[in-house]
């Protein structure tokens, strides 16, 4: 599967490739693609992105990945360097500066690289879903939801983002911080002891499968629901998720581009997504004895901020 | 599939697991896309009383707390529907709706999916568990005969007791628990620190309890006591190998000693029984999809009972001999759970099981007795539309003396509002006799010669069965923090077994059988013969409302009523009045201010007979108090507490004639660090 992911991009690069030959009228900008593996999610986004780039016009490159080495020569001429995942932007990080827009990563991955190389022309679309989103979230699937906790580690988040997007949607919130893995219990208790629902945020030590198992397992045992931000997560076990797919990244940064002008880009500041989907296990909703609304519903209610 | 086949499987799994566990960066993380594994499966989680084909009541962490007791039995004492006795003579007995003797073989007990019945008698050994309460996760029992799902000898019931997971929990804890008359039970638990590879947790206890004093009754009889001591030592592992596969490892210890007998007696003088128990569980489990899981489980279980006894003969010769045995099983079970399509979901599995018992006192041999038994189960669940649920199931067993049993099930589930349910079940159960029911001989010598026997069968007895059928009603209004279940329900037993009196060579009926062996039993000499006690039908309904509110408390209230309609063809007249036309138990959990919890627990039952050993147990309720302060951390478990069981002291149990139960009055310390 992931040769047959790797084999579309190339093919789609190519197509980019010979349109830009063929649509010599308009100048388009020179787009190197870097992905930090040829399959999966990073596969799917660059041939999305590449798709939708090159129908407007721009010569969409691969310029390889991390693994096979980069096509230095070609990202030293680029306008626009589009890095897929952590390793992929690390990668091209060390290269000649160009303007590039990192993609498919976390707010705090992207925010250490870029603490790293500050003089960098950098930006990204980060996968983090905007705290007011999550509790809205949050809401439409537990209406009765009156406080809700969340679990913070080493990288700890923007707890006053936390509060102030809680507060919004009317909710009580109740956060502990942990060190290491193995306040991992002790913590999640607390917070699970004085919350009705569990906030799952995307900190590296809490998602490790080894944590996130725990996690799993000592909610269902507080018989209080997870709402996390990924597709995994809830088919693991968690009640609901909000989460942003490749091709949705894919066409946040095409939204973007159709903006830029064709001789250069103007980075935009970081941002996350601005499109969503979102996944509930209705299984783990019937073994807690909670009846949550459909998905058109859902969306509708996040969307609007509604309340049920 | 083949035995052949499922041992290879067996063999290559393990090795496709170790190759997954030796590349610890398949697990490196990108968090938003990475996988997670697959935790909360269907086999894992509760299912929703509103969900169920069968009615299920669950225990959980809350209730075993709050009730204050502390051994596993008790529990059984909120289960609607559910009686328990002690006696002094042996383990405690568990049945749903009575008709049952010290010997609780009509109900399928289980340890984390291991069947735990002895493969002696069938029967729980209560005492001789090799975990404690405080092991307990939560507790789920099904009211009635699940041969489909459980395979035969699910009969009256199934109790699943499910440990918690050594990875939802950290750190040391002791649990002391200290009282009157003598009591005492000191555990600890030790947890593996979480960030390791492998989730493990050590757990151990000593306890000792006096549960009955010598009796003396109105005539003036004096009838024996019971003090047990037990040490338990168990430890469970799991290891996450890879996304998809968690491998388990539980084993456990179990060891102690049963003082018994009368002081002073010629009759049944003091002696002390020594057991031992010990266990080996191993898991495999492989998860696809919440709803789609294959697992290879394979445990061992051993018993050891060191009994010496002396038999009294008239006119007056008192025989010393024993009551040893050594009893083991090996089981080895496969099963896998998927979905066919969005309206079809399977379970099929296989399982082969090897017993063997060596019990000379009980079969007039010293070989070991037993055999190999197969079967093959699963069911279909349906879905033509989102209100209704259609589950048909059964099981095929190939007992090793019971012959080919099909075990089939139907059960509706239609929704009638996303909270509520109506269900509809009924089948067919079995239950095979135990090896004691199908080779009893017990057989009691002097110098050499075999005078008197206690049980005895003959020829093969045929299996029990039950015809089962309710209807129920199941409600969540979490809005309300109100849970219902309801049900009306008439089980048909035939061929119930049971001993009954038989005669050596006299002319009074029935005769025992007449066995070369058995020449030197003088005639007219009484036995217990097993036999096929006849028929008899169960009417009843129950009643369970749960009702919480967050900062008040909860109470959990349940009720059932019974009706049994004995058939001509009962030998033993007790059956009609072997249930209790009532069962009432109520717990209430109140929240205080300062961190302090009251509980109380009512357990009452109507006038009832134990089978055999048991007789006329009065009506009469026991209250049960806790009183308990919880301090440290929220969540921690830290809890002080006072517990009465029985408040009003000495209670009838399992014989009005001969047993008084000791009430309790402990102090406990949950301390964690």
């Amino acid at each position: 599967m992931c040769r047959g992911w790797g084999l579309r991009v190339r093919i789609w690069l190519l197509a980019g490739l010979l349109l830009g030959l063929v649509l010599p009228a308009r100048a388009g900008l020179d787009v190197e693609v870097v992905v930090s593996q040829r399959g999966g999610v990073h596969a799917a986004f660059a041939q999305a992105f590449s798709r939708a780039a090159a129908a407007l016009g721009h010569r969409v490159l691969d310029a390889g990945t991390p693994a096979e080495g980069l096509d230095d020569v070609a990202l030293a001429r680029a306008d626009l360097i589009v890095a897929s995942g952590d390793a992929a932007l690390s990668a091209a990080l060390r290269l000649n500066p160009r303007p590039t827009l990192a993609a498919m990563i976390g707010q705090a991955r992207f925010d250490a690289l870029r603490m790293a190389h500050p003089d960098r022309p950098l930006s990204a679309f980060t996968l983090d879903q905007p705290a007011e989103r999550q509790f809205r979230m949050l809401k439409a699937v537990l209406p009765d939801a009156r406080r809700a906790g969340v679990l913070l580690g080493p990288e700890r988040g923007d707890r006053v983002d936390l509060e102030r997007a809680a507060a919004a949607s009317g909710l009580d919130l109740f956060v502990r911080v942990i060190g290491d893995e193995a306040e991992l219990i002790r913590g999640l208790e607390a917070v699970l002891r004085d919350s009705d629902s569990l906030i799952a945020v995307p900190d590296a030590m809490l998602s490790s499968p080894s944590a996130a198992r725990s996690i799993l397992l000592t909610s269902y045992r507080f018989q209080k629901p997870i709402v996390a931000f990924s597709r995994a997560y809830v088919d693991a076990g968690a009640l609901a998720a909000i989460f942003t797919t490749p091709e949705q990244v894919a066409a946040d940064l095409i939204a973007w581009l159709r903006l830029q002008k064709d001789e250069s880009v103007q980075l935009p500041p970081p941002r996350g997504p601005a499109s969503f989907d979102i996944a509930v296990n209705r299984q783990v909703a019937r073994a807690l004895g909670l009846s949550v609304a459909d998905d058109a519903e859902l969306l509708r209610l996040i969307a609007t901020g509604d309340q049920p | 599939m083949s035995v052949r086949r499922l041992f290879r499987f067996a063999v290559l799994g393990p090795g496709a697991l170790a190759a997954s566990f030796a590349m610890p960066g398949a697990l490196a993380a990108d968090a938003f896309f990475d996988d997670i594994p697959i935790v909360l499966t269907a086999s894992r989680m509760a299912q929703s009383p509103v969900d169920a084909p069968v009615a299920v009541t669950i225990i959980d962490r809350e209730m075993i707390e709050g009730s204050g007791f502390t051994e596993i039995h008790d529990l059984m004492r909120l289960v609607p529907g559910f009686v328990v006795a002690d006696w002094t003579e042996g383990s405690p007995a568990v049945a749903n709706n009575g008709l049952t003797d010290a010997f609780d073989r009509r109900i399928k007990v289980m340890i984390d999916g291991r069947t735990v019945n002895s493969p002696l008698w069938g029967n729980t050994n209560w005492h001789e568990l090799p975990i404690r309460v405080d092991d307990l996760e939560r507790v789920e029992v099904v009211r009635g005969p699940n041969g489909a799902a459980y395979g035969v000898n699910a009969f009256q019931g199934v109790i699943n007791l499910i440990t918690r997971s050594p990875s939802t929990e950290s750190g040391s804890r002791v649990i002391s628990r200290l009282g009157k008359g003598g009591f005492y039970d000191h555990g600890f638990r030790v947890n593996g620190s979480a960030d390791g590879a492998i989730d493990w947790r050590l757990s151990g206890s000593h306890r000792r309890a006096v549960n009955f004093r010598p009796y003396r009754n109105e005539e003036g009889d004096l009838y024996p006591r019971e003090t047990i001591a037990r040490s338990v030592l168990n430890l469970s592992a799991t290891a996450q190998l890879s996304t998809r596969d968690e491998l388990g490892l539980m084993l456990g210890f179990s060891e102690g000693s049963s003082e018994r007998g009368i002081p002073g007696s010629l009759v049944e003088p003091e002696r002390e029984d020594d057991s031992r128990s010990n266990f080996l569980h191993l898991t495999w489990r492989r998860s696809f999809a919440a709803d789609s899981e294959l697992s290879l489980q394979y445990f061992h279980q051993g018993e050891r009972l060191r009994a010496a006894w002396l038999e009294t003969e008239e006119p007056s010769a008192v025989i010393a001999w024993n009551r040893n045995s050594d009893v083991r099983r090996d089981d080895l079970e496969i099963q896998y759970s998927g979905r066919l399509s969005p309206t079809w979901r399977f379970m099929v599995g296989a399982g082969v099981r090897q017993e063997s018992a060596r019990a000379p006192y009980m079969f007039n041999t010293g070989e070991s007795l037993g055999g190999t038994s197969s079967q093959l189960f699963g069911s279909v669940v349906w879905a033509p539309m989102e209100k209704l649920k259609v589950d048909l199931g059964g099981t095929l067993e190939d007992h090793h003396f019971g012959g080919s049993l099909f075990s089939p099930r139907l059960a509706l589930n239609y929704a009638l509002t996303p909270e509520s349910a109506l269900r509809f079940s009924t089948g067919v159960s079995y239950r095979t006799p135990s090896l004691v029911e199908a080779k009893a001989e017990e057989a009691i010598y002097i110098d050499g010669r075999l005078i008197d026997v206690g049980l005895v069968t003959d020829g093969v007895v045929a299996p029990e069965r039950v015809r089962h059928v309710e209807l129920g009603y199941g409600a969540e209004f979490r809005e309300l923090g109100l849970s219902l279940d309801v049900r009306a329900f008439q089980k048909a037993f035939e061929r119930y077994i049971d001993d009954d009196r038989c005669y050596h060579r006299s002319g009074e009926q029935p005769p025992c059988p007449d066995r070369p062996q058995f020449s030197n039993v003088p005639d007219g000499t009484k036995s217990f013969l097993f036999q096929s006690g006849g028929s008899f039908r169960i009417t009843g309904g129950e009643v369970r409302a749960d009702w919480h509110r967050a900062g008040w408390g909860r109470v959990v209230l349940s009720q059932a009523v019974i009706d049994v309609d004995a058939g001509r063809d009962i030998v033993d007249k007790d059956f009609k009045e072997g249930a209790p036309s009532s069962i009432t138990s109520l717990l209430l959990i109140k929240e205080l201010p300062d961190r302090w919890r009251a509980s109380l627990g009512f357990y009452r039952h109507s006038v009832m007979k134990w089978l055999s050993d048991g007789d006329t147990v009065p009506e009469k309720g026991r209250f049960d108090l806790k009183l308990a302060r919880s301090f440290g951390a929220p969540g921690s478990g830290d809890e002080v507490a006072i517990v009465a069981q029985s408040l009003g002291g000495r209670y009838v149990d399992f014989s009005e004639g001969r047993y008084r139960h000791e009430p309790r009055l402990f102090a406990s310390l949950n301390l964690s660090w």
